[in-house]
């Protein structure tokens, strides 16, 4: 017999998962809401942006300082860029992207579906003709889906530059000379699973947020706790499935 | 007019010789142990107007959700114009709610819609063939009514209590209903605002000659707007009659109310 708690976990996670299932069956059957899914996509992907970048650019930059000092100790400081754009690309942008998505986003839909539902608007929506579902749900799902993998590819490309400055601050490496160095490290091996993995938070992250709000309850009090557990459970999904992500990748030898 | 005659081809299901308007009968439902509604029966002709009156978490939200289709009883029948609800498919039910409008006890307006946009989201959403003039003159035919054409650029957060309530109602108004089911509809208000809300919904039945039921916990609302008012105690129908007729019984749980 399961403890109380842990029943209540796999539970919530069973109802996620079928709350996931139906987004794949509803999202790509008529009626479309493309006007929707576009207006979402904006409130991801662009309003997402300069928060996603500030941040990718300051990984970069830290992540450079901080590895410097372990090279010099063994002589191998030429290695500083090709060591540090490994560690962005294949794992800090697009982690990084992610939790960030799953607190500015999950949150936001989070808190954004469970007023709706408190406040009846959810209801209202079914009575004027339309399945919430596919209004609110799928395409808050399919703009996850596209935006935080594209997220991730500019928090890469942002955060190598962060790690350009980075090996200028104590040292001189030219432009040409840090590109090249990344380049001729970087391979696809290492570039499209980290991508691929982030098509995968990004589901989590609207599942999640989504699901939390759609199921809100207790009023205004449940709002706020929609908001809160829909940043917690997709995190945790995040480095659950970076996890998953990381031995698959291992096991295929893709990298 | 052709916006009328789009909108009344969807409304063209219904049996209009049909004198009940709503009709339910040996209607139950339950959350769990808590049974709210009993073997519930109800009557509404077209034209009138009932109040369901009853404590709070007797069942009367439960019952006007189970109208439209928003909850499922688990026995009964529930026969709207001529359609029995539970037994519709969804796409049947949307064109139902075509005719059948309902006023949120919160309002309901979306947040993030102008009041514009609030109005013209019913229609848009039902398919109804129209140009975006015809559009116009629907929000605002249906803004004037409630006395608020000036709040057509304004957002919901913007007005206040008594104003969100009449944009809720010019809402349920857009589609020109013939059923209209309000869900506490004074509720927040202050005296004078629910009198005028209430004088409101007295206008819109003698406009457009739409049937309702007024789900309430006040008196002088439902003294203003109601034909008919039913007490609904222990899920069923306890008691039936005018204001006057039930100000005057003598039985307790009738005389409750009236304290």
């Amino acid at each position: 017999m399961l403890p109380k708690p842990l029943k209540d976990f796999f539970s919530e996670l069973g109802m996620i998962s079928q709350f996931g299932i139906r987004f794949f069956k509803e999202g790509f059957v008529p009626r479309y809401e493309f006007r929707e899914m576009i207006r979402q996509c904006y409130f991801v992907g662009y309003k997402s942006l300069p928060l996603v970048a500030l941040t990718a650019f300051i990984m970069g930059l830290v992540i450079t300082i901080q590895s410097r000092p372990t090279l010099v100790e063994f002589g191998a400081e030429d290695w500083l860029p090709k060591m540090v754009s490994v560690s962005l690309v294949r794992e800090i942008a697009p982690v990084i992207t992610a939790l960030i998505c799953a607190g500015k986003i999950g949150s936001g839909m989070g808190a954004e579906l469970g007023s709706m539902k408190v406040t009846e608007q959810i209801d209202a929506m079914e009575v004027s003709g339309t399945n919430p579902f596919k209004y609110l749900v799928v395409t808050r799902v399919f703009a996850t889906l596209l935006m935080i993998p594209l997220l991730a590819i500019l928090a890469d490309a942002v955060s190598l530059y962060g790690g350009y400055l980075g090996c200028n601050i104590r040292g001189i490496v030219s432009w040409p000379l840090y590109w090249n160095q990344v380049f001729e490290t970087l391979s696809f091996g290492d570039v499209i699973p980290s991508i691929l993995k982030t098509v995968f938070f990004g589901y989590a992250i609207g599942v999640i947020g989504c699901y939390k709000g759609y199921y809100s309850s207790k009023g205004t009090e449940g709002v706020g706790q929609s908001a809160n557990s829909a940043v917690v459970l997709s995190s945790l999904m995040v480095f659950i499935i970076d996890l998953v992500a990381v031995q698959i990748i291992d096991i295929l030898n893709l990298t | 007019m052709a916006v009328k005659e789009s909108i009344s081809s969807l409304t063209s299901t219904s049996d209009h010789s049909d004198e009940v308007a709503i009709s339910i009968h040996g209607l139950n439902k339950s959350f769990g142990e808590n049974h709210v509604l009993r073997d519930f029966d109800l009557d509404v002709k077209r034209g009138e107007s009932v109040a369901v009156i009853g404590k709070s978490g007797s069942g009367k939200s439960v019952l006007i959700k189970c109208i439209i289709g928003l909850m499922y009883p688990e026995k009964g029948t529930i026969n709207v114009l001529g359609k029995e609800v539970t037994k519709l498919n969804n796409k049947d039910l949307d064109r139902l709610r075509v005719k059948v409008a309902f006023l949120f006890q919160s309002n309901a307006l979306y947040d993030s819609m102008t009041v514009r946009e609030n109005l013209e989201f019913p229609l848009r959403r039902h398919w109804v063939q129209t140009t975006k003039n015809e559009v116009d003159g629907l929000v605002m035919e249906a803004l004037t009514n409630v006395g608020l054409a000036h709040t057509v650029e304004m957002m919901p957060s913007e007005l206040s209590g008594g104003m969100r309530k009449r944009v809720a109602l010019a809402r349920t108004l857009i589609m020109k209903p013939d059923i209209i089911l309000y869900d506490e509809p004074t509720t927040g208000l202050d005296p004078i605002t629910s009198r005028e809300i209430s004088n409101l919904m007295v206008d819109i039945q003698k406009k457009y000659n739409t049937s309702s039921i007024i789900i309430s916990h006040d008196l002088s609302c439902v003294k203003i707007t109601a034909d008919k008012i039913v007490m609904l105690i222990d899920g069923k129908n306890y008691a039936e009659g005018t204001y006057e007729e039930l100000s005057k019984s003598e039985d307790l749980k009738v005389k409750n109310f009236y304290i």
